[in-house]
């Protein structure tokens, strides 16, 4: 029996760091993600001399995981486009004992799926997959390539599981994400990253694993044990949590599990959960749970600058907002007053904070030039 | 609608500020006290009601018994990100820390307010 950690980058870079490796004084390299691909767009002068660049992604440093002789690493790859001269890929495993092996695939062309098999018995720190791009000196004009990575997978004889202790914030998510994705983190700092139940008995912390994939974790609020792991869906790339106002067994989540963007909820304290979105969101940029009834949900389509409402627990969604809206990072109702509604914008073009008296049918300007540029990553009501 | 900014005594990283929490508070003779509480990137911060000045709360390095490190990660390292108070006990505040580049979270728990901070790194059984 093989077992398979895939990272389908369905929903953003999950755990994956980066690091350019550049060659070539004239050349640019930028990576974005795209929805199911992170791609590299490299731009590459004309008539360079003798003009490369490459660019290596490494995983979570922390994977901190056994593998063994015959493992095997796979990556998907789509084909280039612009004139490519030369592509390659290079693989490299790290291991704690900082020994390396690596394979070298030169001259690729086209669409495909690459393979590499370790050679060892140790524990994995690493990998890491660069990508280069040569023009060769042949003189061409002035042109953009692009290069997209599709999936990795690593296949195992022996069951890999995430590391206990080994976990970060999500908020990074809406810094890493692409400029043609316009959502963000659910779990960003200034949302949904933890939340205490309404007993006051429990946290919920919203983190990535070390593999870079979503979990949430429940804590006693005295801190006097370990947490457990109440949600895992083994692969995705965003978590958000908010408990309920009145309920203490009422927990919901949302972000990107699985490669689907969804909002979920448990009615028993985190136990189980069940699937309330309507299949439908883009990227989960925020949300907020009340006021004054655990079944109403307020999510901003990050996608589709849509602010979607439940009122009856996640049975029915209404796109509320007349109009496209400016991108939300945050957003909070009056409890008292259930249609004024509050949001905290990411700045550059937009207002930072706007007001809803209608239940965001409208968004109108709540502030008087201060900040205006500035990016509201939270907004609170009292 | 008109703001303020309310940024004395935040400098540097604490500038920025990850979360806010307001602790609802009440004298005994039944004046509104409530405290605002900031975590940021370079700290943990509080502002008294009718103050325009932020006092930085005085944190613990965090708990190493739960992970082992050497070296331990101390508290200037952190980034603190969610906050909240206990619901049932206003004096009790919670607030998360981070440090990323070793793939570590850190819950505290203060029972007094801010004066004083207690952690368990975040792992489980």
């Amino acid at each position: 029996m093989a077992f398979t950690e895939t990272w389908s980058f369905n929903s953003g870079f999950n755990g994956w760091t980066f690091s350019d490796e550049s060659f070539g004084s004239t050349s640019s390299t930028t990576r974005t993600w795209i929805a199911g691909a992170i791609r590299i767009v490299m731009f590459i002068p004309s008539n360079p001399p003798n003009d490369r660049q490459a660019i290596g992604y490494n995983i979570s440093p922390n994977i901190n995981a056994p593998v063994a002789n015959n493992d095997t690493i796979e990556f998907d790859y789509s084909v280039a486009t612009g004139t490519v001269n030369q592509s390659s890929f290079r693989l490299t495993v790290t291991y704690t004992d900082t020994t390396t092996e690596l394979q070298n695939w030169n001259s690729v062309t086209g669409a495909g799926t690459k393979t590499f098999t370790i050679t060892q018995n140790k524990t994995m720190d690493f990998f890491s997959i660069r990508y280069s791009i040569s023009a060769g000196g042949v003189p061409t004009p002035a042109r953009t390539v692009t290069r997209d990575l599709e999936e990795v997978r690593l296949i195992t004889a022996g069951a890999i599981v995430p590391t206990a202790g080994l976990l970060r914030t999500p908020e990074a998510f809406i810094d890493d994400e692409g400029a043609a994705a316009a959502g963000g983190a659910g779990g960003g700092s200034g949302g949904n990253l933890a939340d205490i139940s309404a007993d006051g008995l429990s946290i919920y912390i919203a983190s990535f694993n070390n593999f870079g994939f979503p979990t949430l974790i429940k804590m006693p609020a005295p801190l006097n044990a370990d947490g457990s792991v109440v949600f895992d869906p083994g692969d995705g790339g965003r978590i958000g949590v908010q408990t309920g106002e009145l309920n203490a067994e009422t927990v919901w989540i949302a972000g990107n599990f699985g490669g689907t963007d969804m909002v979920e909820k448990s009615e028993d304290a985190g136990v189980s959960f069940t699937v309330k979105d309507d299949a439908s969101f883009g990227t989960v940029r925020t949300f907020q749970v009340g006021g004054g009834d655990d079944g109403r949900l307020l999510v901003f389509d990050g996608d589709n600058g849509d602010i979607l409402e439940t009122l009856d627990d996640g049975v029915t969604w209404t796109t509320i907002n007349a109009a496209v809206t400016p991108l939300i990072n945050s957003i909070a109702r009056l409890s008292t007053n259930l249609p004024e509604i509050i949001a905290g914008n990411e700045g550059a073009a937009n207002d930072s904070i706007d007001y809803s008296p209608n239940s965001g049918v409208n968004l109108e300007d709540y502030q008087t030039g201060v900040y205006p540029n500035a990016d509201a990553t939270k907004v609170q009501v009292t | 609608m008109a703001w303020t900014a309310i940024n004395g005594g935040l400098a540097g990283t604490a500038l920025n500020v990850n979360h806010i929490t307001l602790r609802p508070g009440s004298s005994r003779t039944g004046v509104i006290n409530h405290e605002l509480y900031a975590s940021t990137d370079g700290g943990v911060f509080r502002k008294s009601p009718g103050s325009l000045e932020w006092a930085q709360l005085t944190l613990p390095d965090p708990s190493n018994a739960e992970f082992g490190d050497a070296p331990a990660a101390t508290v200037d390292e952190l980034t603190f990100h969610w906050m909240d108070y206990d619901p049932r006990i206003l004096n009790t505040i919670y607030v998360i820390a981070a440090k990323d580049s070793v793939s570590r979270l850190w819950i505290y728990r203060s029972v007094n307010g801010g004066l004083t901070w207690t952690s368990r790194g975040v792992t489980t059984v």
